[in-house]
């Protein structure tokens, strides 16, 4: 292959000319070669025993290999470890208030002119009935809190919370931010859920003023 | 090391048992997983609607998984189930139909598994993807201002009823906000998202 | 064609031997420098995408009022194109050139490289408009479109096919240590990538089993792509610049192929504590600790061989960009290593201290080394010297004090960070005010990476447009002079 340019190149020009058109490259040192020092036998040493950890690791966190095993601390034959879940009503409550505090934010302050306040609010530190009414079918319309005017709508959380939650998230509220109200049992909110099971619009500030519950019927 | 032959072989046999490993086996253990029967005898999870999943992509196409996860970690593990944003962790269960999987591994806002559960207001989504701002003073959550449609209103109209009720002073007295359609999408998506039914391999 | 030369520890002729280089350096001039010269193009259009990026995180009105131009566009963009622009180009570049040299051959179908060369930053192009235009995939590390993907993935495969072919001209004899790393490389990326494809985007895993092969795929193109190409130049460059064999053979051999063993193993370590079953995230640990034996052993090896040189980091710039990023690779290792632990990871998950320690291992290590394999390749093919060696520094302290900076304050930041969001009594917007600052440290960092991009980016265009001549300076561009030397000793190469 006469025209290939770079045999060309090596069979016509001298050394030096190679030399001075790859200088970098005279000046470096040979290609790299290998050594043979031994390996230290500390380092082989620690090598296994880190080996051996991972084998343990693997033995006590693999959950019997089995796919619907998730918690890494369950074996085969051991129940697993029962989760302390949080029952007192104020951690429940601070958890559920994720839900509110999108819009009445973390402080309980609203923000102006569009969510009202919590915080020192009449209808969350009121009648614990009113409040709960308020959670399970929301509220729209003008409203006057603390002398400032909103007229906004929240939305109904019928379908989103349980009895429960209701009470705890009410609870929390109501003793949260210098609010210091009486806490809010489930078998409150379960009452005022059957009571107003039938009606599907959020409440006003004018219906919430002459609020009260339709009398239970009487038992037979 | 001269035996080539060896050398290769070495590495194609490294990657291939790790792929068998860690995608062929979990695959065969879960490629049958069903949703379960929940006590309102309806199954969960349940499969999105065409407009969910259409809002879906619109989630994959504005790059919300690079600030927010979707999974519950379990209650011994971090402060997902204290925070709020579930009640259990997450289990393979839940993702049966998320193709492609939007597992996330950033939270530079907070998961979103259960969003649905937590924020059912389309107006308050709205507002929010508007300008974060408006809800969530000091929000890092860029604005998606061009979900939506700012339309100027005739005098003497009336908005119509799907306009964005907005804090005052944001527009104009004689504009308006309209979702435009991948908007609606992506609230309906955002709502959707809930891991509020019991499964078994889940309990405490 | 292919020129074969002897083994020059065989006593061959010097002059021989010499000639042979030449000859072997010529013949990668076309295709590796415009694999280098595109990689320079995106690392530039990475760092401005990357710099738009962070400082959309602590000022989001910045930039957005279009769709184009949304966070969660620009920052999977900056990914995509530094990763298969930058990195995979330029880790292209250094596997053919050190494939021809150490296989004494010249290099085979040059214009088939070019064409691909082409053809890949078509690719990585149109991956990149495709991201911004809303039609990435939403998987980390695999946003590119599927046939943007296939296509790189096919034309990775006719790089190695290439490399191989290269091989196979060699006179027989020893194969070398980087050698075994750059078959790794060659053979393990398409693997990695196309399984990736079919098992998330056509269909293959259904839910979770993506998150598991999102993982599995995206931790490996560091560990079984990147990580291979640059612990393979390290391999080379050091004994190269300081001219002293490797210190063990023995080291060597265990730590590539405890390399190959654990550091697949090591991807779900990406999703502790998430809705996998406990095995999988138990195994991904283990893959991940066992990384140890691998890094200690490649820690112990190279610094072993530099022992007595390291005055040489003074002048050489090669050997200092080399050495920087071979000590970050035993720094990230180890860190990744006890991140991957269950205690750790709870509050590490989640946060940016595990954006710090990405870039510990692609910046500090993986880039450092592939701009020191570039100083030393590009003299050596083009004839010609680097024009400053103002520049060069210019271009090093600003790579490592950005990065230090930059892994500094995101690394404390997201420590706090993800410690404040395991409390749940501190409101989350409380955390998103209180990690402001700690963008702000990384915005400042991006801005001198970029200052050393920029100066970088300018030394490679001088040298291949000849901007600035002189086709012949009269030794190599050195940062001081040799110790005891008031000449510079044309033996200190680059
Ligand atoms: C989507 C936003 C939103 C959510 C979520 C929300 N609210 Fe409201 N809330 C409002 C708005 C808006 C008003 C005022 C309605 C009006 O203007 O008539 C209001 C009013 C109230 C009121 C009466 C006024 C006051 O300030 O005391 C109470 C009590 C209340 N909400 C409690 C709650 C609780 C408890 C939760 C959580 C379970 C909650 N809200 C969730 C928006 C919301
Ligand atoms: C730059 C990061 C970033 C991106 C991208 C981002 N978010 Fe957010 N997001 C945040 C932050 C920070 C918060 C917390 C503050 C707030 O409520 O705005 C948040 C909060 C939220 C919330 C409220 C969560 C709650 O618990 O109340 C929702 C819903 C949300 N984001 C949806 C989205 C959607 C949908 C997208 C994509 C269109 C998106 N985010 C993109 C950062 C981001």
């Amino acid at each position: 292959m006469t025209t290939n340019p770079h045999q060309t190149f090596i069979r016509d020009t001298a050394d030096t000319d190679v030399e001075a058109i790859h200088e970098p490259i005279a000046r470096e040192k040979a290609e790299p070669r290998d050594g043979y020092e031994p390996i230290s036998i500390w380092l082989v040493f620690l090598f296994l025993a880190l080996a051996g950890w991972g084998g343990w690791y693997l033995g006590a966190f693999s959950g019997d290999w089995n796919a619907m095993v998730y918690d890494e601390r369950a074996q085969a034959g051991a129940a697993p470890a029962a989760e302390a879940k949080a029952s007192d009503m104020l951690t429940l409550g601070r958890r559920a208030y994720v839900r509110c505090q999108a819009c009445h934010q973390p402080t309980g302050q609203g923000l102006p002119g569009t969510y009202p306040p919590l915080a020192g609010s009449p209808y969350a530190t009121g009648p614990a009935e009113r409040a709960a009414a308020i959670v399970l079918n929301g509220l729209q319309g003008p409203l006057v809190i603390d002398g400032e005017t909103f007229d906004n709508i929240m939305p109904a959380h019928r379908d989103l919370m349980t009895d429960l939650e209701i009470a705890a998230v009410l609870t929390y509220v109501r003793q949260s931010w210098g609010n210091d109200a009486p806490a809010v049992a489930p078998e409150d909110v379960a009452r005022v859920r059957a009571a107003t099971a039938e009606r599907g619009a959020a409440w006003t500030a004018g219906e919430l003023d002459q609020f009260a519950l339709p009398e239970p019927e009487p038992a037979e | 090391m001269n035996r080539t032959a060896l050398l290769y072989a070495g590495i194609i046999f490294t990657v291939i048992i790790s792929s068998i490993g860690l995608v062929f086996i979990p695959e065969y253990q879960l490629f049958r997983l069903e949703p379960v029967e929940a006590a309102d005898g309806n199954l969960y999870p349940q499969p999105r609607t065409e407009f969910e999943e259409a809002g879906r992509r619109v989630y994959i196409a504005m790059g919300c998984v690079y600030c927010h996860s979707q999974q519950v970690r379990p209650e011994h593990f971090g402060a997902d189930i204290d925070r709020g944003w579930g009640t259990r962790r997450s289990v393979a269960r839940d993702y049966l139909y998320d193709q492609p999987h939007q597992l996330g591994t950033m939270r530079t806002g907070p998961d979103l598994v259960n969003i649905g559960s937590r924020q059912s207001d389309d107006n308050w989504h709205y507002q929010h993807l508007y300008d974060p701002e408006l809800t969530s003073p000091g929000s890092t959550m860029p604005k998606f201002p061009f979900l939506f449609e700012k339309r100027t209103l005739e005098p003497g109209r009336e908005p119509p009823f799907n306009a964005i009720r907005m804090p005052p002073g944001v527009l104009a007295e004689n504009e308006y906000l309209l979702p435009t359609t991948d908007a609606q999408q992506l609230v309906a998506y955002l709502k959707s998202m809930r891991h509020d039914y019991a499964v078994p391999e889940a309990q405490p | 064609m292919v020129l074969a030369v002897q083994d020059p520890s065989e006593g061959a002729d010097p002059r021989q031997e010499l000639r042979s280089r030449a000859e072997i350096d010529r013949s990668c001039q076309g295709p590796v420098t415009l694999f280098v010269a595109s990689a320079v193009a995106w690392l530039l259009f990475g760092s401005l995408l990357a710099m738009a990026a962070s400082i959309k995180l602590h000022s989001p009105g910045f930039l957005s009022h279009h769709a184009w131009l949304t966070f969660g566009r620009v920052r999977p963009a900056h990914l995509n194109t530094v990763i298969y622009g930058w990195a995979a180009m330029v880790g292209i570049a250094a596997m053919l050139w050190l494939q021809t040299r150490l296989s004494r051959v010249t290099l085979v179908f040059p214009r088939l490289l070019t064409a691909i060369a082409w053809l890949w930053n078509l690719a990585v192009a149109a991956g990149t408009v495709a991201i911004l235009a809303g039609h990435g995939t939403g998987v980390e590390w695999i946003e590119f479109p599927v046939p943007v993907a296939l296509a790189l993935a096919l034309l990775f495969g006719a790089v190695g096919l290439v490399s191989f072919y290269t091989f196979a001209r060699r006179p027989p004899g020893h194969i070398y240590v980087t050698q075994w790393y750059l078959f790794g490389a060659i053979l393990w990326f398409p693997y990695l990538y196309l399984m990736a494809q079919l098992m998330i985007h056509l269909g293959g895993a259904t839910g979770v089993v993506q998150g598991s092969a999102n993982w599995w795929f995206a931790h490996n193109v560091l560990g079984l792509f990147l990580t291979p190409i640059g612990v393979g130049a390290v391999y080379y460059l050091i004994p190269k610049v300081i001219g002293r064999p490797i210190h063990s053979y023995y080291l060597s051999l265990l730590g590539f192929w405890s390399l190959a063993l654990f550091y697949n193993w090591a991807g779900t370590h990406h999703l502790v504590g998430g809705p996998l079953p406990a095995w999988l995230i138990s195994v991904g640990i283990v893959g991940s600790v066992m990384m140890f034996i691998p890094v200690t052993a490649v820690a112990i090896n190279h610094h072993l061989t530099m022992v007595g040189h390291f005055h040489m980091l003074r002048t050489s710039p090669t050997l200092r960009f080399v050495v920087f990023g071979g000590m970050s690779y035993t720094l990230v290792s180890f860190q990744g290593s006890l991140q991957a632990l269950r205690g750790v990871n709870e509050i590490s998950h989640f946060t940016h201290y595990t954006v710090a320690h990405a870039h510990l291992g692609v910046y500090a290590f993986y880039s450092m080394v592939m701009f020191g394999a570039v100083y030393y390749m590009l003299p050596r093919m083009t004839g010609r010297e680097w024009s400053s060696a103002r520049l060069i520094r210019i271009h090093f302290w600003g790579s490592a004090l950005g990065i230090a900076l930059y892994w500094g304050g995101l690394t404390w930041g997201g420590w706090l960070q993800g410690r404040m969001m395991n409390d749940a009594a501190i409101p989350f917007l409380d955390i998103v005010r209180f990690t402001i600052p700690f963008l702000w440290s990384r915005s400042f960092a991006g801005v001198l990476m970029t200052i050393g991009h920029v100066a970088f980016a300018v030394l490679v265009w001088r040298m291949l447009a000849g901007a600035r001549e002189p086709a012949r300076a009269p030794g190599p561009t050195l940062l001081g002079r040799p110790r005891g030397e008031r000449e510079i000793n044309p033996a200190e190469a680059q």
